[in-house]
């Protein structure tokens, strides 16, 4: 017989790999569906990506392109076109800057002397500033140094121009004439050579106006040439100007220096313990970064920031130790982007993104976002359409595979329902023999009983009440005494003798005192003349009897009185021999009882002894008289 | 005259055992009946019968019931073996 159960488990396997090869099928021929239909509209996505990929160029790219040469033709001038070329190179995005010029390219570097990449280098950094979350604030020292005289102005005005859109803060360093600058700034400070140190003098102040987070002022205090230096920022373009060697890059530096916490001790003004440079914003708040040559007990720290807010009350404090505060980052919002300073920039660096590499000119400026995405959406899709074609090609056998184990494997469904009823049939048997098992048991069990059922135990005769052994035993040794053997009683003595009655009355035990010798009587054989004579001497009349016979006068008084006395002793005598007979009459009836009982009991034993076996004699019942025993129907004797 | 006594006394004591004998036999008779109703009762409960009759005619019908059973589950054994034989011959080298 097959063994269900390994059969059952193989058809369960058999219908997890059908149920595994038909959700398979299922998911491949909707798969290869998909990728089929997929394939059909390639042409179509190859058409959208390169729209997609000049759309995006012209909107993010172009307009940068144009920006830069518009700021190159109104600075530089001639027709020069600054182009920007995205793509993807090691796949980062990357972007290479050049001119083009009647359809050429050339290099940016190598345009008018410098001037060309000056240009496009404050072009590109405000370009970069827009595009990150950092504080609007830009420096430009000595920017228009390559430029020639007459282009300054030029320059100046898109810069200020440019700050405006963008909302820029500005800070514009040089040291041209300051009329170079006065139509495009608002603010002109001039610094100059004081006594003993810098001297700054407003020149041209913007009107007072509301705004929101700017930087108001920064102030010097024993840094460089610096003894107490305020210079106040406007809010679009403040130009500073000075003669070479007058201070003007100590701003830089100081600026620098808060930024940076690069506070160096050198930077601390001669004859000075200390050198603070200070922030001040336009809603009150400050910043103070303080440099002190030796720490002591009012200054713990070389460097330390201090934040105080509107009202004067400092907010913060913290010593510069391997990084700045955050909350003093988070004040200034000036920071270098990716180990570039976009905002302070440097004279002795005036050439901004153009000599960094393609992949930091695109990360710098943040467009190469766009083409990474548009890249990686075209290598998707080619991965995409790559493996479409693999499921279209590799998927068509599989589906054939499973539909087969799909067809095969229909029938597994029914042959579980049929193991498992037959399972249950197979149970069902295995029940039943086993009730037959236990009917067997119950009939051989039943039979048995009834069997035993049938014996009948003979009933045990209930022994008789016999009472105590003592007393029969006693009994029985009196019966079995031979000298109470019931001896026949002594026969009545003649009264002729009383010698006989002395003897009977020793034999019964009686102590009588010898009677004296009485007359013989003649004898009388019949007693009733003695019953009369008793009577008659009683006094006692007789009825009906004849009237005695006349004596004679033969005895005397004495002799009456013996008479007497004789017939007292003679009822003694009868009355003591009724008391013998009457003891002997119920000697016999108990003796005659106990023969009976001892007689059933020998019946009940059937005559056998249960202790040896041998035959029982049923004992005499005595029904005859002894011979001279008293008996009621013997006549009394008077 | 044998001693009647001490033959009474042997009979009283064979009489005892005797006593004895007969009521060990009338508790075991006793047993055995109440074994006959136990069986007589597990019959009933456990086959439904009332008679000694109605157990053996039921186990011959269980008997015969049973020998049905076994016969046609043979036969769908036999069928069921088959068409097994029959999915695993399509299916060997399918990978299922």
């Amino acid at each position: 017989m097959a063994n269900l159960t390994e059969s059952l488990l193989e058809l369960k396997r058999l219908e997890a790999g059908s149920v595994a090869a038909s959700t398979r099928l299922m998911q491949l021929e909707q798969e290869i569906g998909q990728a089929k239909y997929r394939l059909s509209l390639k042409d179509e996505v190859d058409s959208a990506m390169l729209a997609i990929q000049e759309r995006n160029h012209q909107r993010m790219v172009g307009m940068y392109e144009s920006l830069l040469t518009e700021i190159n033709r109104e600075v530089i001038g001639g027709e020069k076109v600054v182009k920007l070329e995205l793509y993807t190179h090691g796949g980062r995005p990357s972007m290479d800057i050049y001119m083009e010029n009647d359809g050429n390219p050339e290099s940016i570097m190598n345009g008018t002397g410098g001037a060309v990449s000056n240009v496009i280098s404050v072009g590109l950094r405000f370009i970069a500033l827009s595009r990150i979350d950092r504080r609007k604030f830009i420096v430009l020292d000595e920017a228009d140094c390559w430029l020639a005289s007459e282009r300054i102005p030029f320059f100046a005005n898109i810069v200020s121009k440019m700050g405006k859109e963008l909302g820029f803060q500005i800070l514009m360093i040089s040291h041209h004439p300051q009329s170079y600058f006065y139509e495009a700034a608002n603010t002109i400070i001039q610094l100059s050579k004081g006594d003993n140190a810098v001297r700054v003098t407003p020149i041209k102040q913007a009107p007072e106006e509301v705004r929101d987070d700017q930087i108001a002022s920064i102030h010097l205090l024993n840094f460089m040439s610096h003894a107490d230096s305020l210079i106040p920022l406007g809010a679009g373009m403040t130009m500073l100007q000075a003669e070479n060697d007058v201070g003007k890059s100590a701003i830089v530096t100081a600026l620098d220096a808060i930024t940076t916490g690069s506070f160096k001790k050198e930077y601390i003004r001669h004859d000075s313990e200390y050198a603070e440079v200070t922030l001040t914003m336009t809603d009150g708040r400050s910043l103070v970064c303080r440099r002190v040559s030796k720490t002591g007990r009012n200054d713990k720290y070389s460097v330390a920031y201090r934040m105080y807010g509107a009202d004067g009350t400092m907010m913060h404090e913290a010593p510069v130790k391997d990084e700045m505060p955050a909350w003093a980052l988070d004040f200034m919002g000036i920071r270098p982007e990716q180990d570039l300073d976009i905002q302070i920039g440097n004279q002795r660096t005036p050439v901004f993104l153009v000599q960094e590499s393609p992949a930091k000119r695109a990360s710098i400026l943040s467009i190469g976002g766009e083409i990474s995405h548009i890249a990686a959406m075209q290598s998707a899709y080619k991965d995409r359409v790559s493996k479409d074609k693999k499921i279209a090609s590799d998927g068509e056998p599989e589906v054939g595979r499973l539909r087969k184990i799909v067809m095969a494997t229909m029938p597994v469904p029914g042959l579980i329902s049929a193991c498992s009823d037959l399972q249950s049939r197979l149970a069902s048997i295995e029940r039943t023999r086993a009730e037959l098992v236990e009917i067997d048991k119950l009939i051989a069990k039943i039979g048995r009983i009834d069997g035993a059922q049938n014996i009948r135990l003979p009933a045990i005769p209930a022994l008789p009440d016999v009472p105590d052994t003592a007393p029969m035993a006693a009994l029985c040794r009196r019966l079995s005494a031979p000298d109470i053997n019931l001896a026949p009683l002594p026969s009545w003595p003649s009264f002729s003798d009383l010698a006989p009655l002395d003897t009977l009355f020793v034999k019964l035990g009686r102590a009588e005192p010898k009677l004296p010798s009485i007359p013989i009587f003649p004898v009388v054989s019949d007693l009733s003349d003695i019953d009369s004579l008793i009577h008659r001497t009683r006094k006692v009349p007789v009825p009906q009897l004849p009237a005695p016979p006349v004596f004679p006068e033969v005895a005397s008084a004495e002799k009456m009185r013996d008479m007497d006395s004789i017939i007292y002793r003679l009822e003694a005598l009868r009355d003591s021999g009724k008391m013998c007979v009457q003891q002997a009459n119920e000697a016999k009836v108990e003796m005659q009882a106990a023969a009976l009982e001892i007689n059933a009991l020998i019946d009940e034993s059937n005559g056998v002894c249960d202790a040896c076996g041998g035959l029982l004699e049923k004992m005499e019942v005595h029904q005859h008289q002894h011979e001279g025993a008293a008996d009621e129907s013997r006549p009394s004797m008077h | 005259m044998t001693d009647i006594s001490t033959e009474i006394k042997k009979r009283r004591e064979r009489h005892q055992q005797l006593e004895v004998s007969h009521a060990r036999l009338a508790a075991q008779v006793e047993a055995i009946q109440a074994d006959r109703k136990r069986a007589g009762e597990e019959a009933k409960n456990k086959f439904g019968v009332s008679t000694f009759a109605e157990l053996t005619q039921k186990r011959a019908d269980l008997e015969q019931q049973n020998a049905e059973a076994l016969a046609k589950y043979d036969q769908e054994i036999a069928a069921f073996e088959q068409s097994l034989g029959e999915v695993q011959t399509m299916i060997s080298g399918m990978g299922v």
